[in-house]
């Protein structure tokens, strides 16, 4: 009996488990105007993994869910996500038609991420910007758009805090772990479809980072059907841009392809002597075979040649006017020549596999290739005056030092009124190489030539990055999915110099020209000591030569990782795991007369062990609100460029060199109600023992040094509010703020060794960082924006962004008790002494500043709605206030004082990048 | 299908976009022709006369050829010129002057708004000073100045030097390039001004004295002592030069020596020659 009351019990159950599994969602996604069909819209169901695609008729179902309220999303490329609550029954209900609106063009988004603010020292790496995807979440969407113009930084991170994936596969630089924007800067039809995930979110792909996860779906089945071009035309990275781009869409016979050609090209209106020579390209083909299996072949490139911008110090600033002054430039003839040109090309090749045995399972391999050629220009020279204009002994202030006003009032003068003072004097240069005739040289050949004294060089970071990615999708029963990877990757970058231009020369001979100055005799000044060796002379170096230094950067690394997310009807979340190995080793192809035992050949290899653990836990308040709090710890291998002391000249390794500990939570409250959005986080961040090598020419030692710092800790603690607020019919409000508190919490340890001998020329040195604040990001950012949005498909917006804590990048030489010396005496009081220490060890805070955005656009349905035709214009800085400072670095020097009897040591002046005057963006495209 | 048309024609057009990095190559630079309204002998009687520096302020050209180089770095921010009647130093303040005026070119100097002044004897050409400098005159400098002021002439073969092998150095010969022959090797020493081996001279047996540690340059340098005829001379040379590390000859060795005749008062011996590179030191036996 009781055992048949149970039976009727369960089959009562079933039935009703079978009667809710009828229930579902049914609908039609639809262009606002026109009510055209949108296919492949993403149709996300929460609390449900469940995601499905709307096909090309712009249908979509979802069905099997149990009764109850889910919330919809439906996002695609080009259009504003939407988000709605159904309350689904015991059927299917159908929600009909789902109106999304095209998104406006992501104006200006992309290219001013790239337009890197190249600095003289390695500072270089530090200013690049990490990238903030447009995404759905309110915040980023923001500070993507907005906060860019100020290099902000979500959260303080590097940008290799952000993985970023293409097409899965992750893509951060091997060897700096930067974001690899670069590579596809231009390609911005191709790259448009990409998700992105919040800070300690993982990505279908992988486990990520602690700054976002963004993944680029570029191949041909992820375009937008259909042609499209744009022309762009603009005055603040390049003068125009052309895109035409085209997709076929999944075919009947089941191909699919795509390409998409740009160029972009020309200077801007701010900063003289830049330019963009920018082209790229990208095909890609699709097979889909039966149900289960599909491949797909994609292929792209940015070639791109691009004049780079130089700080300089703000006395260079007052004396030309202009805040925008560059020093990289120079009349050459009558024509203005950049000495600094960024000139890369880097094509990617990727296959990749797609196994669908069933609809909840995906096996996805791919392998991809990274390779050709990344050269950075820079003028080298042999001896003799240092071609920069704005050479600090160029300067009045050298001069007014010494007490020598009238000198500095001619120096003045000179920066007024001629060329050849203000800018790189080229005819000087070449002049300098005609005269520079060889005479009486042991080498007979040699005599009669024209020996470089000034030349171009270009250094190059060559890569040959292979990637190969195994991966296990299977979406479980009850809302649970699992994602499980083994991902690999073989990096062989290859470092040297190549001679770009001799400059009117005949040759170069390469010799290490510190080295020649300490007489170490002919053997221990060779850079390439087996030519030496073997032909009994330096070599003679020609335009197209490999010189100076030439070594191998390897770095092998593999690792596996799992990701299981779930959600049930209160909760959802992941928990995520990565280990791995990473070894990284030098390879020199040079003996260098210096390190004759210690250049060539093979480094110890040094191999870490990286671990990521990720867990995110969300409670659904109601289906309105909801509050997620996530946690990450990882240890990740050094970059390679910190791993090695002066990796151009030996293989010596860094000392105290570890791997580094990230630690991350969040907690994070979401909104939606309506149109009514909001996400409120907060977040702190731990990252400790970090190692960075700086090298640099040091005024004190004459010559080419390095600096490995070890133990570098730092902290990152703050909000971020962002919000998106229906006015009323066409009007919305936006906002946001992320305010940070960003610091140094250790004082490193550095170790000082100079490129041509193995002296270590500081050991030990502590750091005074401690409690100095996280350089190049404005600390504090806000946004309050308005922006209109009409029926007959006119767009407007406005914002006003503040920024503030804004601080420079510090030289670690001056926080040191070297630089203190002769600072601090006992017969001065402490207020005298404390105010002579802050002298040399303050960190310059630039002031706040305001900043107005504004943009336009307007959409045109033409001819029975086939074509689509728009405009958009950004105006950005529409103050025109040209006195914001964006972002600098404290030179690499110290300055003997030698005013007194005793030594002491001084800063130099610092250098600053400025945010343009106002810049526009005006973009038309065309599509059908 | 026409989609394809459009592209690869808008891709040929774009192919056509103007190039960055094509430069026409700088011309020579002319070489000029000045007057002289002065020798080198009368423009420095200028200085005798007064016997203090002064300013110049009126138009005056001197011509000569130029005869050191910093290309080894025993000259550094300076150049020697002589014409006919004398020689003289020029102060500029820039390094790598070798690059722009090659031994034995004429190079004609504009005066006016330079100042003359001397060195421990000796009489130079430089730029006017601010209060409580350390020297008479400074340097020529900027590089707008001192293209105004230096106008390089024809390029030509260097001045011979004027013997003095008799041990016999007149007070015309300063500044000029000049030569002895059988110059005996006394030994080399450095000043240790700075009292860091003990103080005082100290015997090397190096040119110079690169590895100096002390916080004084003077100590850098090398005094090479050699005899003309009972006359010693001091061949000088600095421990940034390129030849400072090289070994000098043993004592007693007999030179033949070529070089910058300067005289400097306080000199033990005051005789002091510069000379370009080991060129210019020829050992005869």
């Amino acid at each position: 009996m009781k055992i048949k009351n149970l039976l009727i019990l369960l089959f009562t159950l079933i039935t009703v488990g079978a009667a809710a599994q009828d229930g579902g969602v049914k609908g039609r996604a639809v262009q606002r105007v026109g009510r055209d069909a949108i296919d492949r819209v993403k149709v996300t169901i929460a609390p449900t993994n469940k995601v499905v695609y709307t096909n090309a008729q712009g249908d979509f179902a979802i069905e099997g869910l149990a009764a109850g309220d889910y919330r919809l999303t439906f996002e695609a490329p080009e259009f504003e996500t939407v988000t709605l609550m159904v309350k689904v029954g015991e059927t299917v209900k159908d929600i009909n038609l789902v109106p999304m609106s095209s998104a406006m063009l992501a104006v200006g988004l992309g290219d001013d991420y790239f337009a890197e603010y190249d600095t003289e020292t390695a500072n270089d790496a530090q200013v690049m910007p990490s990238s903030l995807s447009a995404s759905k979440d309110v915040f980023n969407n923001i500070a993507g758009y907005q906060f860019s113009q100020m290099r902000f930084r979500p959260r303080g991170y590097d940008s290799e805090m952000e993985a970023t994936y293409l097409n899965g596969v992750y893509f951060n630089d091997a060897l700096t772990g930067y974001g690899p924007w670069s590579l596809w800067s231009g390609l911005n039809e191709a790259t448009r479809n990409h998700e992105v995930a919040p800070a300690l979110g993982v990505s279908d792909y992988g486990v990520g980072g602690i700054g976002g996860v963004t993944n680029i779906n570029a191949r041909a089945s992820q375009m937008r059907k259909g042609f499209r071009s744009s022309v762009v035309n603009a005055n603040n990275n390049y003068r125009f841009r052309v895109m035409v781009s085209y997709a076929s869409g999944m075919l009947d016979n089941g191909w699919a392809y795509a390409f998409s050609f740009s160029t972009r090209q020309g200077g801007n209106d701010w900063i003289n002597g830049t330019y963009y020579n920018a082209y790229g390209y990208f095909a890609s083909v699709e097979k889909q075979l039966n149900r289960c299996h599909r491949f797909s072949l994609t292929v792209l490139g940015a070639p791109t040649q691009r004049g780079v911008q130089n700080a300089s110090t703000q006395e260079v600033y007052d004396m030309v006017g202009s805040n925008y002054y560059n020093s990289n430039w120079g009349y050459q003839v009558d024509k203005k020549r950049n000495a600094r040109i960024r000139n890369f090309h880097e094509p990617i090749a990727m296959l990749q596999y797609f196994y669908t045995p069933n609809p909840t399972s995906t096996l996805m391999a791919t392998a991809s290739y990274r390779f050709g050629r990344n050269g950075y220009s820079a003028l080298d020279w042999y001896d003799g005056a240092d071609p920069r204009p704005d050479y600090y002994r160029y300067l009045p202030s050298y001069f007014e030092r010494q007490g020598d006003y009238a000198k500095a009032d001619i120096v003045r003068w000179a920066w007024g009124s001629d060329w050849g003072t203000r800018q790189i004097d080229w005819d000087r240069l070449y002049n300098n190489n005609y005269g520079n005739l060889t005479e009486d040289s042991k080498l007979a050949e040699l005599n009669g030539l024209r020996r470089s004294n000034y030349v171009i060089e270009e250094r190059h970071t060559d890569q040959r990055d292979a990637n190969f990615k195994v991966q296990w999708i299977k979406t479980l029963r009850g809302g649970h999915r699992l994602n499980i990877g083994l991902d690999a990757r073989y990096n062989r970058t290859e470092y040297y110099k190549k001679m770009k231009d001799l400059l009117g020369g005949d040759y170069w001979l390469d010799v290490d020209k510190y080295a020649e100055r300490d007489f170490v005799g002919e053997r221990v000044m060779q850079n390439n000591l087996d030519y030496y060796e073997a032909n009994g002379h330096a070599p003679i170096v020609k335009e197209g030569d490999k010189y100076g230094y030439d070594y191998y950067a390897h770095v092998r690394d593999a690792k596996v990782w799992g990701i299981w997310n779930f959600n049930t009807a209160r909760l959802e979340g992941f928990v995520a795991g990565e280990a791995g190995y990473v070894s990284q080793w030098r390879e020199g192809l040079y003996r260098k007369g210096s390190f004759e035992n210690n250049s060539q050949g093979a480094s110890e290899k040094l191999n870490f062990f990286e671990y990521k653990a990720k867990g995110s836990l969300s409670y659904k308040i109601s289906g309105a609100n909801s509050l997620t709090a996530s946690v990450a710890y990882m240890q990740q291998a050094p970059s390679f460029q910190s791993s090695f002391v002066s990796p151009r000249t030996r293989n010596s390794v860094t000392p105290n060199l570890t791997a580094e500990k990230v630690f991350s939570a969040d907690l994070t409250y979401d909104l939606h109600v309506g149109g009514f959005k909001a996400r409120v986080s907060g977040y702190y961040t731990t990252i400790e023992d970090r190692s960075k090598v700086i090298s640099f020419y040091d005024d004190l030692q004459a010559t080419f040094t390095n600096f490995a710092m070890s133990n570098i800790d730092s902290r990152y603690a703050g909000v971020e509010v962002g919000f998106s607020i229906p006015l009323f019919k066409f009007l919305n409000l936006n906002g946001a703020v992320s305010y940070g508190d960003y610091r140094y919490t250790s004082n490193p340890l550095i170790t000082q060794t100079a490129d041509n001998s193995a002296e270590i020329v500081l050991s030990g040195e502590k750091v005074y960082w401690k409690g100095y604040h996280v350089e190049s990001t404005p600390q504090t950012a806000a946004n309050l924006g308005l922006s209109l949005r009409t029926s007959n498909n006119i767009y407007a917006g406005i914002d006003v962004n503040y920024y503030n804590a804004l601080y420079l990048s510090m030289n670690p030489l001056y926080r040191t008790d070297k630089a203190l010396t002769g600072r601090i005496f006992a017969s001065n009081t402490y207020e005298e002494n404390l105010a002579s220490v802050k002298e040399m060890t303050h960190q310059e805070r630039f002031d706040n500043a305001f900043v107005l955005n504004a943009n336009i656009g307007k959409n045109w349905y033409i001819v029975n709605r086939k074509y689509n035709l728009g405009v958009s214009l950004q105006v950005n800085n529409l103050l025109n206030n040209r006195t914001i400072r964006t972002g600098g670095y404290e030179q690499m020097r110290l300055r003997e004082d030698e005013s007194g009897t005793t030594v002491k040591y001084d800063r130099f002046d610092s250098k600053y990048f400025y945010l343009m005057g106002t810049t526009y963006y005006l973009n038309v495209y065309f599509r059908f | 299908m026409n989609a394809k048309k459009y592209i690869l024609g808008i891709a040929a057009a774009l192919m056509l976009v103007g190039c960055y990095e094509d430069f026409d190559i700088p011309a020579v630079d002319p070489t000029v022709t000045l007057t002289p309204t002065h020798t080198i002998a009368e423009f420095k009687a200028m200085f005798n006369e007064r016997g203090v520096a002064f300013d110049i302020t009126d138009d005056i050209v001197i011509a000569g050829k130029v005869t050191t180089s910093d290309e080894t770095g025993n000259f550094y921010k300076n150049m020697y010129i002589q014409d006919e009647t004398a020689g003289i130093e020029l102060r500029i303040g820039k390094s790598g002057l070798y690059n722009d005026y090659k031994l034995g070119q004429t190079i004609y100097v504009k005066a006016n708004g330079l100042r003359m002044g001397s060195y421990g004897g000796m009489v130079n050409l430089g730029g006017t000073i601010p209060e409580n400098y350390d020297y008479e005159t400074s340097y020529i400098e900027p590089q707008a100045v001192i293209d105004l002021v230096i106008k390089k002439g024809e390029k030509g073969e260097r001045v011979q030097p004027l013997d003095l092998s008799d041990g016999k150095i007149p007070v015309s010969s300063y500044g000029l390039w000049v030569r002895f022959e059988n110059a005996v090797f006394e030994g080399c020493t450095f000043y240790d001004r700075d009292a860091t081996m003990g103080g005082g001279d100290i015997a090397i047996d190096t040119w110079a004295n690169k590895d100096y540690k002390g916080e004084s340059s003077v100590g850098k340098y090398g005094n090479a002592i050699f005899d003309v005829n009972g006359t010693k001379i001091n061949v000088r040379s600095s421990g940034y030069s390129k030849f400072a590390g090289e070994k000098t000859p043993a004592k007693g060795t007999v030179c033949n020596i070529e070089g910058i005749m300067v005289y400097y008062a306080g000199g033990k011996p005051a005789f002091q020659i510069s000379i370009n590179s080991l060129d210019d030191i020829e050992i005869v036996k």
